[in-house]
């Protein structure tokens, strides 16, 4: 691959996670769907990537999170069981289904995340005591005051089986399923918000793990994709949590719909044959 | 994340405390530097050098051979599999932290979730079509 398309890769890499680091979103939901419908790439091999370029921002992102104990890692172990099985399922799907499929799917999935990121129902605040059968309960320093947040994770079961959607969800499109994770964890399961973006951010990286390595089975994983995507997440997203703190949320908001919904329409264009991106 | 008013004061330790996540925070920390150096650093030596990169991965059979041959690909997929390798040695630390405190249902989480992660090898395997 030329020196041309790797540079034209790296800045897909760097504009899609300053894109999606400014809403906490990551880069994974953007990087897929801008490399093939900007640049023209194979589903599969930009899914393969994404999901690499996943473990990556997990492992960079978790870092801070653990050390400063916001990560409650046995509320993410009970998750990831079904995440994870799910996630071998969605990798294996990229596999063997169509790729016009894969497009369409993908296209629907930025379409649902637009209309759930512009409903944003609000969540019931988290539970401090109460019954805790699976011993989860946890906390953490809060950044701003003295003293720990104490949490009790609601809904288990139902928190488990609709994580594993979040999995194949990440499996099938290589992104990390945050977007999935968090507000089930926030929203159904009454986990404080920084403590399930942390949890989250922690789990994606297995997910995405066991995803990567069907990929890598299957001959997907292409280097020259791959290495110049990460390395244009690794500086967009310094630069999407620096512009994010000083831009306007609605404004923010407002953008990130718009491009969600352009790469949805381009997606299914694309995926039925209406439109095709020139290679 | 506007949700901390809604805090209690406690002095108690974190309840989970199954897992070390310290020293999880610290492999990772590690493991993200240097596999991106190696893998950004290999793809870089090699456009340089040749004026492109390579597209697949290096066997593993292949990799040892051609990592002392100097080959910069060759450490470009190292550094991939060292990035890979991340989550599946946190889970290998959280299982070692988790006997060492006798949390047996932190072992068996933790376990299962690294069962699922090496099951997914002979998938890999199969897919090559090397056959379960």
């Amino acid at each position: 691959m030329s020196v041309l398309v790797l540079a034209a890769i790296a800045l897909t890499g760097f504009f899609a996670a300053g894109l999606g680091t400014m809403v906490g979103m990551g880069g994974g939901t953007f990087v897929v769907p801008i490399l093939v419908v900007a640049l023209g790439i194979d589903i599969r091999a930009a899914i393969a990537a994404g999901a690499i370029c996943v473990v990556l921002t997990s492992l960079k992102g978790s870092c801070a999170y653990l050390e400063e104990g916001m990560v409650n890692m046995k509320l993410a172990m009970v998750l990831e069981v079904t995440t994870i099985v799910a996630a071998v399922a969605g990798a294996m799907v990229v596999i063997f289904a169509p790729v016009e499929a894969l497009k369409i799917i993908f296209g629907l999935v930025l379409a649902m995340t637009a209309v759930a990121m512009y409903i944003n129902p609000k969540g019931r605040g988290s539970v401090k005591s109460g019954p805790d059968p699976y011993g989860l309960e946890a906390s953490y320093d809060r950044p701003t005051k003295p003293g720990h947040r104490v949490y009790v994770p609601q809904r288990v079961r139902r928190g488990v089986g609709l994580n594993s959607l979040a999995g194949l969800t990440a499996g099938m499109m290589g992104i990390g399923g945050g977007a999935v994770q968090v507000p089930i964890m926030n929203k159904l399961m009454r986990v404080p918000m920084r403590a399930a973006v942390a949890t989250s951010t922690f789990m994606v990286g297995m997910t995405a793990l066991v995803s990567a390595l069907v990929y890598t089975g299957a001959g997907l994983v292409d280097v020259a994709i791959t290495v110049p995507a990460m390395a244009g997440i690794v500086l967009g997203s310094q630069m999407g949590s620096h512009i994010g703190t000083k831009a306007s949320a609605s404004i923010l908001k407002v953008v990130l719909i718009g491009v969600l919904v352009v790469l949805a329409v381009m997606m299914v264009a694309d995926g039925m044959g209406w439109w095709s991106v020139p290679r | 994340m506007d949700d901390d008013s809604q805090s209690v004061e406690s002095s108690s330790d974190h309840p989970v405390a199954a897992y070390n996540a310290g020293a999880v925070g610290w492999l990772y920390r590690g493991i993200s530097l240097v596999g991106i150096a190696m893998a950004v650093g290999g793809v870089l030596t090699e456009v340089y050098l040749e004026g492109e990169a390579r597209n697949g991965l290096w066997p593993a059979t292949e990799l040892f051979g051609a990592l002392m041959a100097g080959e910069p690909s060759a450490w470009t997929t190292l550094g991939i599999w060292i990035l890979l390798a991340g989550p599946a040695l946190a889970l290998i630390s959280m299982l070692i932290s988790g006997v060492r405190r006798r949390s047996w249902p932190a072992v068996i989480l933790a376990a299962l979730v690294l069962l699922v992660i090496i099951c997914a090898i002979p998938i890999m395997t199969w897919i090559r079509g090397g056959g379960l």
